[in-house]
């Protein structure tokens, strides 16, 4: 009965905070993200060169390794790349752009697959099949594949990976939606609301949606965590972002380049950093999983 | 003659569940039966006039709440009419629908599942007069203070969520709720059966109150029979989706005209009578989905005929106010009659 109570009653952001802070790895990691965050948003103050800035770039500087002092005595702490850029500064602006297209990326999947997640549930019957069957296709293919085709199909740049990205990551909201979706639409509460005349949209939005939250915002997490990873990976295939806008996972194909001559720091560090961004944002994903909603399997 | 506030005529609800692809594949292979449809009701006929309480009973799974949403509007029905005034509620126009929608409310059985539970109580009750215009945002505060204090809660805690009351204080809401876009009809579908006994008679108690105070009807579904008893005016028996006996309260509770009211009745535990033992009605409820020939409850009737089998009896008056769906309701009821007066003589002894 308390354990009942517990769950209708604080909110729901309440209730992961807690959960969060009640694990010591979650608090850790947790703790990491919400550097690597702040990192990311304040890269500009605290990056000790800006790497797109050439007047600040001395070529003589490239393939230093770390620790190495330039000669107006900056200290390179993770060594300089092959065109002289501060690896330290590169990493903190690729972190940058890895998160803001990981969570945009997130986010934009999130609203769109809730909508037609609570759409099928709420609908059923022909729109729920039709929904529901482009999900199961959307599912069946690899993730990485079908990013690959859209962005074969319309060039590369920020947006269309962004839209390569949501188109791969919709379909799981939608389905964990519509299976929470379907339970709380069989409660009494919503046959209550559509007794008293509400409309279709403030019974979705306003009744529906808020019970959803929990399974959401795990999932929501975790797909982040996914979307920064894979943007990485079609960056460092060389269709991801353009080479204007360094993200880890460029970073990292320009330094595996030059991996084999010994210069390792070029790729090795921008890898320990993407490794802790999405070791750190599943650790709290799976956190959160375990507090919000245990019964979910993704 | 004055307009009945509910007319519900000849009304069907079938549910039948589509196949899918698959499903279709092997129904077509021969591998898998069709689904069967599910008769919740049967060409079921109810009345009900203004601010009286009606009472329907039945087993459960006999199509009692499925009528309930039918007459609230809910679901519609798949064959027969529900008239409400003396309209037929499926031709009026969107908004005599929204109006009469929102003059028939549901009170449900889990007061657990029937409140949002992210919603504040204000909320709760609030929302649906706002969004009809019944009020304005700056009376929204009085407004569902004084249906707190009408449903006997304290208006200070408007701004609780629901999690934080008992089942009691929960079904209490839940009834501010339906009062809030005053409605004239209540449906209170098993609205106490989830309660503890001593909360029962509290709700019962508010109910009856509300009714004088607001002049509403209500039509109580219950399986309880003792519940019924106490409340109703007049109380229909359904069975497996078909209407098999009404009449007023205390004829039917002396003489039932239909043998499976009689059953019923005979299962009512009371306290002259602990001594007896209890004969339950015997076999199962009969599947929805395949259900027997002519009268339904024939393979489990102990007066059955070969008639029965064969024919559907007609829900017909058998005497003044009492209408009984059996083809021997004349000889049931002289039969509760006399037993009647054996028993009466008997606790008078």
């Amino acid at each position: 009965m308390s354990a009942k109570r517990v769950i209708g009653g604080e909110s729901t952001v309440g209730r992961a905070l807690r959960g969060i802070a009640a694990s010591r790895k979650a608090s850790f990691a947790g703790a990491i993200c919400l550097i690597l965050i702040l990192a990311a948003i304040s890269a500009p103050v605290i990056a000790p060169q800006d790497p797109y800035d050439l007047t600040e770039i001395d070529f003589f500087d490239s393939r230093l390794p770390p620790w190495s002092e330039s000669r107006d005595g900056l200290i390179y702490v993770l060594g300089t790349d092959t065109q002289g850029r501060d690896m330290f500064s590169a990493m903190l602006y690729g972190l940058r752009t890895s998160l803001a297209v990981g969570v945009t990326a997130g986010v934009l999947a999130l609203l769109i697959g809730t909508a037609l997640g609570l759409v099928a549930a709420y609908l059923g019957g022909r729109w729920d099949n039709f929904i529901m069957r482009f999900v199961d296709l959307m599912l069946g293919f690899p993730t990485i594949l079908v990013a690959l085709m859209i962005l074969v199909i319309f060039g590369q740049g920020t947006w269309k990976v962004i839209l390569a990205l949501v188109f791969v990551q919709w379909a799981y909201f939608a389905r964990a939606v519509r299976g929470t979706a379907l339970v709380e639409a069989a409660k009494d509460y919503v046959e209550a609301a559509r007794c008293l005349g509400l409309s279709t949209s403030r019974i979705l939005f306003g009744h529906l949606l808020p019970n959803c939250l929990p399974p959401l915002i795990v999932i929501g997490t975790i797909q982040v965590a996914s979307a920064i990873a894979a943007e990485a990976t079609l960056s460092f295939l060389g269709i991801g972002l353009p080479i204007t806008e360094p993200s880890l996972g460029l970073l990292i194909a320009n330094g595996y380049q030059v991996l084999l001559a010994g210069l390792y720091w070029m790729s090795i560090y921008p890898g320990l950093l993407l490794l802790v961004l999405v070791f750190s944002i599943n650790i709290v994903g799976d956190r959160l999983r375990e507090v919000l909603n245990p019964r979910l399997a993704t | 003659m004055t307009v009945s506030l509910i007319h519900a005529k000849d009304v069907s609800k079938r549910f039948t569940r589509t196949s899918d692809l698959a499903e279709r594949a092997a129904i077509w292979l021969g591998a898998m039966k069709p689904p069967g449809t599910v008769h919740a009701l049967d060409r079921v006929t109810l009345t009900i006039e203004k601010g009286e309480v009606v009472g329907l009973a039945g087993e459960s799974g006999c199509g009692k709440s499925t009528l309930g949403r039918v007459i609230a509007g809910l679901l519609p029905p798949s064959d027969g009419t529900v008239e409400w005034q003396g309209e037929d509620v499926a031709k009026l126009s969107r908004a005599e629908a929204r109006r009469m929608r929102l003059a028939t409310q549901i009170i449900f059985q889990d007061p657990m599942s029937s409140l949002n539970p992210r919603l504040r109580v204000q909320n709760i009750i609030g929302e649906a007069p706002l969004f009809h215009g019944l009020i304005k945002r700056a009376q929204a505060r009085r407004y569902v203070a004084e249906l707190l204090e009408r449903v006997g809660l304290d208006p200070d805690h408007a701004t609780r969520y629901p999690h934080q009351f008992s089942g009691g204080q929960r079904q209490r809401i839940g009834i501010a709720r339906a009062l809030a876009v005053n409605p004239e009809l209540l449906i209170c579908d098993e609205s106490i059966a989830a309660l503890d006994v001593s909360i029962q008679a509290q709700i019962l108690n508010l109910f009856m109150g509300l009714r004088r105070e607001l002049d509403l009807t209500l039509l109580f579904i219950s399986h309880d029979l003792s519940v019924i008893r106490h409340i109703s005016d007049r109380v229909v028996v359904m069975y497996l989706g078909r209407v098999v006996e009404t009449a007023a309260t205390d004829l039917l509770f002396d003489a039932p005209a239909h043998p499976y009211t009689r059953a019923l009745l005979d299962e009512v535990p009371t306290i002259d009578r602990r001594a007896r033992r209890f004969a339950p009605i015997e076999g199962e409820i009969p599947s929805p989905i395949a259900p027997p020939t002519g009268c339904h409850f024939h393979p489990r009737c102990r007066y059955a005929e070969p008639l029965c089998a064969k024919a559907v009896p007609d829900l017909r008056p058998v005497a003044a106010g009492r209408l009984s769906a059996c083809h021997l309701a004349e000889d049931i009821l002289s039969a509760s009659a006399t037993k009647h007066g054996e028993r009466s003589c008997a606790s008078a002894r």
